[in-house]
């Protein structure tokens, strides 16, 4: 005989009570290893379409520019590459392209944001096995063959295929000479110019590609739904032969992506490289400058003369395919050629040189130089003959052809004058005003502004007339010695204008007009500028976001452009940011991602507490009943000599048995219980995660810790339930007796009231602070925390009443006895086991109760007032608000529109930080807000959207918290308004005024400055900053993407209306779509969120109408004899039935009453601030369903009270 | 020195509305060795608390209790559990032994204090039963012996650790008059087989006629005290 047998034989004996507890233990351990797995099959599968997306690619460069291709091969061929990557593969990468099929029926199919990718054979290998069809030997799709002659081969994946409504079966098989689906695509054209520039292009931006014939649908997995962006949503992606992309955009062995596969990669893909393995690849990625749209051009201008050749001007003019030179490559240059002090230039082309209160005509279109006068820029006066004074602020040097058409076209005959002649009427030139007009460097929404500042002659530059013109092969030719000012290179090349044999050919997005002798200057200068003004004027002028100069003189002597472009690129070196030119390691980033935004099994964890306390609760319950059985033996044990220890050691050691067996059950239910949660997720609730994305994954971790909480949690509650045996004289032990009677009077029985008001308060307090400041997990769990104090208030208010003497003395002081009365006596008899069991039912009813009231419906408030939100999946620039735009966008049903307002936002593309995306954001999207759209909201003009806090001050940002967008912050970060979900569940800013650090593509950093939050908007998902901020920060984006519509006259626009915009953009891929609906999406998000964690609510339903029908039969049979007694003085069956139905209805709806006070009281707070309203039918629905479960629940001990023989129970010794 | 020596003992409890009710008032008395008394009285007279107290089940709330010299009230909670469990030894109205444990457990259930039985103990318990007559239902679990039966187990319980003082609380309460019989001699008869001090607390005349001596009380007090037929 040994202890360990004695618990044996006890846990058999007991077997009814512990196998109950054991499905408590169970029931706890579920729903702790259930919530972990949830959250291990979120993750896993976000994970999983991270990787899935990439298939081998671990690496990726991607420009908006184009590059060599070369640099792929020049990769492969360095040792340090091979031997740490394998594969290196250069594409043509188009997220925005469009793809129309033309049906048999004559109907056309359209796809628009799809992702064209050009490529050729290599890029194959970087796909999983498994992905191309099979038959014997993998048939990979094959991009080097030549094309039929009349169709290129291309490639779609699934979804894209779906929706051009093609299937495999379509495709051109073996033997067939009928062609596969043919396609036509659009791709944006590369712009080397931003659209917002004034030269650079706006129309015209795309490219199409016909004749594309369909030969292979690969399935949406690996390189199937490659994605730059993680997101569970499947990408729609078209595969075409690089060269064809090349040929189409003129871009002859040029890329703008390389992907890179690690050989690691190989033997486990799901790794990604390490950073040392980045830098590693980045080291070797070398560039050349023409890979970074640098021009260095030697410019050299001589003259030959019988007494001997002389330079006139000869350096290396670095330049940028981009017309400007960016800050940071400036910055570079001025560095690494430090030494030869280059001249700064930057030349603007002035829409007219008009001189001010003369006859004299204007020169339109012209180049004006903005360049320092120096030591290396000496011009020659055609005035004095000296070297012209520098030129200050304020003052313009015109060149002699430009004066001397100025005298000219004042009336003034100039042929026959003398050379004293012609210099005596320059020298009257000098000190006039000259105003040049320019449109302003920067386009506003599309708009061309025209600009005039006025300056004084202060010299005439003199230029030579050369003797024969420009032509194709050669430049003009001078029969006279030339001078510094004779340089058409100080103008950097424009394709479409420097490239053109006539002004009148000129290819630029306004119109011009010309003279004949403006052309005659273009054959014999071409660019050479008719005026210079100072560096700081020009860049004051005419410096923009893209850049403030447009070349750089450098004077290097003998040094090869070779030698110039290395040592750039060495200096580059130092500090690499600089260039922008790196490799992004996608996969690490995306594995990163993976993470979630949402920590699913926190948030599982957090609103399975009470299901989890009402599991304890059971346990505790269960536990205690078991001990009621055995608490005599308990007793004796005591009574032949056991201490104390001994004795709840013993009966822990039981409970750890039961504990032990329960948590293995629990953690099998768990199983079960996740893959039932990642079913709904996937089926009935998909509206949380969008798509059926979710698969089931599990970590040995999560069932560990499953498995150790639930054994830990349960004997803790056991240990609990038993150490107060301790006390508890063995005489009343061996009387059957748990519970000691001169507790009433006993310190614990006078400090828990006061337990009660502290958790009353504190639960205020959290509540409180949930509602107000704190925001994702953290609010959970205060929401929570507050919940569950104040229900813990409320429990022990009801447990002291039960144990108050007049609670069982109320009979005898006079009052008439009633049933209620009675089955009130009777609950209060056994006050722990009915205080519990009111516990167990209001975890349940509260979880119910409170999950209910965040359901969300979409507000005015959240949409702003705008009726609809367009998106382009190409840029428009233009803003619509302008009718000369708006009709030339809409041509002739511009009209149609009547009072639509529409109001272009820049976009900048990222990852969606919103509900919709259960990835962790990396680069969240931006938006940037135009002025007029912040002015809308000021004084009170719109309705506006809801606010869920600001960083507002004055009472015109109380007013209009978009102001705030607009003002500079101190510490120069960029103002940025969020939807407060967003802020909070995604990108983990949980207040306004903190910042957010952001590394945008090229490793460009920003940091913003959270200024306000928006409650529930349409606008989530995004970082929303003002358009000035957002054209300083992302100065390459062009145009605007999306469009907020509203109706000026608060009549709601029509679908007619979209329609006509629809219809007229289409070449832009613009869709609208009702904010009402969009904003439905959002919160539909959430409440599916909710209805499954209403499932919760219905277990823990479960877990109370058990406890409360096992402690109500439990009743029945102590009260056996009384019962019986009770029917030997006259009860009917159906009377006594009553009587502990009415016990049973007590504790029920002292539970729900509990519970759905807790749960208001911790909703309240909420729905002060907005984040819930209160759904009063459902919620009135929902607990009449909680009493009929519940009353159904006590008719297993109504029936066993009717049933109760009279005579045995009257002789039962027990 | 007497094997139990009882002085002015009293116990107070405590009422719900601070009125204290005492139920011993100061009660003395003492034993040796070997002698048996029979405790007398009306109910509520404070007989079974006498025998709480002297079994250490219950502390005086005044007097002393000396058993074979020792105080067992100056013991910690751990050590006068193992005095009880080594010096006394109890029979109550209701055997309370363990229906999950057959016989030969049950009368084994004190030696747990220890952990586990040795083999002496299980012999010593395998003596007992014999003694007791049940030596053919060694195996058999509570459930399936009767009332007078499951008494003596309790009875053979009692004695496993020889114990100097044995205390048995109307221990033939439940039982008819045969068995009742059996159980008083079966007690006298193992007391003096053990050289035990043995007190039993009871309400029958029949069976008190059968000890030694008699303490008679009334509320709270010895009423009479002699050896058998003086006070009967």
């Amino acid at each position: 005989m040994n202890r360990f047998r004695l618990v044996c034989r006890t846990l058999v004996h007991f077997w009814r009570v512990n196998l109950a507890v054991c499905l408590g233990v169970a029931a706890a351990t579920a729903v702790l290893t259930g919530a972990l797995l949830v959250g291990d099959s979120m993750r896993g599968s976000l994970r999983k379409i991270s990787l899935d997306g990439l298939g081998r690619i671990d690496e990726i460069l991607i420009k908006e520019r184009f590059f060599r291709e070369q640099l792929a091969a020049e990769l492969k061929a360095d040792p340090r590459f091979q031997k740490e990557f394998e594969l290196a593969e250069p594409v043509i990468l188009f997220p925005n392209a469009s793809a129309s099929f033309a049906q048999s029926d004559q109907r056309t199919r359209n796809a628009n944001q799809v992702t064209l990718i050009g490529c050729r054979n290599g890029f194959w290998d970087f796909a999983d096995p498994g992905i191309f069809p099979t038959g014997g030997e993998e048939k990979r799709p094959d991009f080097e063959k030549a094309s039929t002659g009349l169709t290129v081969p291309i490639v779609l994946n699934e979804p894209l295929a779906n929706d051009l409504g093609i299937s495999r079966k379509d495709l051109r098989t073996k033997d067939s000479r009928e062609p596969g689906p043919i396609l036509t695509v659009q791709i944006p054209k590369p712009q080397l110019i931003n659209a917002d520039n004034p030269i650079g292009k706006k129309e015209d931006l795309y490219e199409t590609i016909a004749r594309l014939e369909v030969v292979e649908v690969l399935p949406a997995e690996s390189i199937g739904r490659f994605n730059l962006h993680p997101s569970q949503l499947l990408p729609r992606i078209l595969y075409l032969p690089m060269e064809t992309v090349q040929e189409a955009l003129q871009q002859d062995e040029l890329a703008n992506a390389l992907l890179v596969s690690a050989r690691s990669s190989a033997r486990d893909p799901e790794r990604g490289t390490t950073e040392k393995q980045s830098e590693l690849l980045n080291s070797i990625l070398r560039p050349k400058t023409q890979d970074l749209g640098l021009i260095f051009k030697n410019v050299e201008q001589g003259w030959e003369s019988p007494a001997g050749s002389r330079t006139v001007y000869d350096y290396v003019s670095l330049s940028s395919d981009q017309l400007l030179l960016t800050d940071p490559m400036v910055e570079i240059a001025k560095q690494a050629f430090a030494e030869f002090n280059p001249d700064p230039v930057m030349t603007y082309l002035a829409n007219g040189l008009e001189l001010v209160g003369s006859q004299a005509d204007e020169i339109p279109f012209s180049m004006v130089s903005a360049v320092d006068a120096g030591a290396g820029f000496e011009l020659v006066s055609a005035v004095s003959g000296q070297p012209v004074v520098p030129w200050q602020d304020g003052q313009i040097v015109i060149n002699s052809w430009t004066a001397d058409d100025f005298l000219k076209t004042s009336g003034i005959d100039t042929q026959g004058w003398d050379a004293e002649k012609r210099t005596e009427e320059y020298r009257k030139l000098v000190g006039k005003k000259l105003a040049v007009h320019y449109f302003e460097p920067e386009a506003s929404h599309g708009k061309l502004i025209d600009r005039s500042h006025e300056f004084v002659i202060s010299d005439v530059a003199k230029v030579v007339h050369p003797e024969k013109p420009f032509s194709r092969r050669r430049p003009a030719v001078f029969d006279q010695p030339p001078t510094l000012a004779n340089d058409p290179d100080l103008t950097p090349f424009v394709p479409g204008l420097t490239d053109q044999s006539s002004i009148n050919r000129w290819d630029l997005p306004f119109k011009t007009r010309s003279r004949p002798q403006d052309d005659d200057y273009w054959q014999f200068f071409r660019t050479t500028p008719k005026a210079f003004v100072n560096l700081k004027t020009g860049q004051e002028l005419w410096g923009s976001r893209f850049g403030k100069l447009t070349s750089l003189r450098i004077a290097a002597g003998d040094e090869s452009i070779k030698s110039l472009q290395n040592q750039f690129l060495q200096q580059a070196e130092q500090d690499p940011q600089k260039l922008s030119f790196a490799f992004n390691p996608i996969k690490r980033r995306n594995i990163l991602a993976s993470s979630g935004s949402t920590p699913f099994d926190v948030l599982f964890l957090a609103l399975s507490f009470f299901i989890i306390a009402a599991a304890l609760i059971l346990i505790f319950l269960l536990f205690r009943l078991g001990i009621d059985q055995k608490v005599s033996q308990l007793g004796l044990l005591s009574a032949v000599g056991l201490n104390r220890s001994q004795t709840v050691k013993l009966l822990v050691s039981e409970g750890t048995l039961v504990s032990l067996a329960g948590a293995v059950a629990g953690v099998l239910l768990g199983i079960l219980y996740a893959r039932l949660m990642v079913y709904g997720l996937t089926t009935w609730w998909v509206g949380a995660v969008m798509t059926s994305f979710m698969q089931f994954f599990w970590s040995g971790r999560s069932l560990a810790i499953g498995f150790l909480s639930g054994v830990g949690v349960s004997v803790l509650t056991i240990w609990v339930s038993v150490r107060r045996l301790g006390n508890l004289p063995v005489r009343e032990m061996l009387a059957g007796k748990t519970e000691i009677e001169s507790d009433l009077s006993s310190l614990r029985a006078r400090w828990l009231p006061m337990v009660s008001i502290a958790c009353f308060l504190v639960a205020i307090g959290l509540s409180l602070v949930a509602a107000s400041s704190l925001g994702g997990e953290s609010q959970a769990g205060a929401f929570m925390g507050g919940g569950f104090l104040m229900l813990t208030a409320i429990l022990i208010r009801i447990w002291l009443r039960f144990r108050r003497p007049s609670a069982v003395s109320a009979a005898s002081r006079g009052f008439r006895m009633s049933g209620h009365q009675l089955a009130f006596q009777n609950a209060s008899r056994n006050p722990l086991r009915s205080t519990l069991t009111i516990g167990l039912v209001a975890a349940a009813t509260f979880l119910i109760v409170a999950v209910s009231s965040f359901h969300l419906s979409p507000s005015e408030e959240g949409t702003g007032g705008f009726g609809w939100i367009g998106e382009s999946s190409r840029p428009i620039v233009g803003d619509f608000r302008d009718p000369l735009i708006r009709s030339d966008l809409l041509g002739d049903h511009a009209g149609d529109l009547g009072n639509v307002e529409i109001y272009s936002i820049r976009f900048l593309p990222g990852d969606e930080a919103g509900c919709n995306n259960p990835f962790q954001a990396q680069r969240p999207e931006v938006l940037g807000m135009p002025d007029s759209f912040i002015e809308l909201f000021a004084e009170g003009r719109q309705a506006g959207f809801g606010w869920a806090g600001s960083t507002a001050t004055t009472d015109g940002e109380k007013q209009n918290p978009w102001q705030l967008l607009q003002k500079p912050t101190e510490d120069g970060t960029i103002p940025v308004v969020i939807d407060k979900n967003t802020a909070m569940y995604s990108l983990k800013i949980y207040g306004v005024g903190g910042t957010y650090e952001v590394e945008f593509d090229g490793g460009q950093q920003v940091t913003f400055r959270v200024v306000g939050f928006l409650a529930n908007s349409t606008l989530q998902g995004s970082l929303i900053i003002s358009e000035r901020n957002f054209v300083s920060q992302f100065p390459n984006v062009t145009g605007y993407r999306k469009y907020l519509i509203r109706s000026s006259n608060r009549e709601a626009v029509s679908s007619d209306q979209v329609g006509v915009l629809e219809t007229e953009l289409s070449g832009y891929g613009f869709d609208a779509a009702e904010s009402i609906k969009v904003l439905s999406a959002f919160l539909a998000v959430q409440n599916t969120y909710l209805s499954t964690f209403q499932t919760l609510g219905a277990f823990g339903l479960l877990l109370g109408t058990f406890g409360l029908a096992t402690v109500q039969m439990r009743n029945v049979v102590e009260r056996r004899r009384e019962l019986a007694v009770m029917q030997a003085l006259g009860f009917s069956r159906s009377r006594l039935g009553g009587i502990v139905m009415g016990e049973h209805a007590v504790l029920l709806l002292a539970g729900m009453l509990s519970g759905a006070v807790s749960a208001m009281f911790s909703v309240v707070p909420h729905i002060l601030f907005g984040n819930a309203s209160v759904p009063l039918v459902l919620l009135l629905t929902i607990l009449l369903m909680i009493l009929v479960i519940g009353l159904v629940s006590g008719l297993g001990a109504v029936i066993s009270s009717a049933r109760t023989p009279v005579l045995s129970a009257l002789r039962s010794e027990d | 020195m007497p094997a139990l020596e009882v002085d002015r003992l009293k116990k107070t409890f405590s009422g719900q509305n601070n009125d204290d009710l005492e139920v011993l008032k100061g009660i003395s008395f003492a034993m040796e060795a070997g002698e048996n008394l029979a405790v007398v009285g009306p109910s509520g007279s404070g007989k079974s608390t006498l025998l709480h107290i002297i079994g250490t089940l219950d502390q005086p709330t005044s007097g002393s209790v000396s058993i074979d010299g020792q105080d067992p009230f100056s013991l910690n909670e751990k050590e006068l559990a193992r005095f009880r469990n080594q010096n006394i030894g109890f029979v109550f109205q209701e055997h309370h032994l363990l229906p999950q444990l057959s016989v030969l457990e049950n009368v084994l259930i004190p030696t747990l204090a220890e952990g586990s039985s040795s083999a002496q103990e299980v012999e010593r318990a395998r003596e007992l039963i014999e003694q007791i007559g049940l030596g053919e239902r060694i195996g058999h679990r509570p459930g399936q012996l009767s009332g007078g039966e499951r008494q003596r187990v309790a009875i053979a319980r009692s004695l496993i650790f020889r114990p100097a003082i044995l205390l048995a609380d109307e221990p033939t309460g439940s039982l008819d008059q045969k068995n009742s019989a059996m159980v008083g001699e079966m007690l006298l008869r193992m007391q003096q087989t053990e050289k035990a001090v043995l007190i039993v607390v009871t309400h029958s005349g029949e069976m008190a006629r059968l000890f030694d001596r008699q303490l008679a009380f009334c509320d709270g007090q010895v009423e009479a005290s002699g050896p058998v037929g003086e006070n009967a």
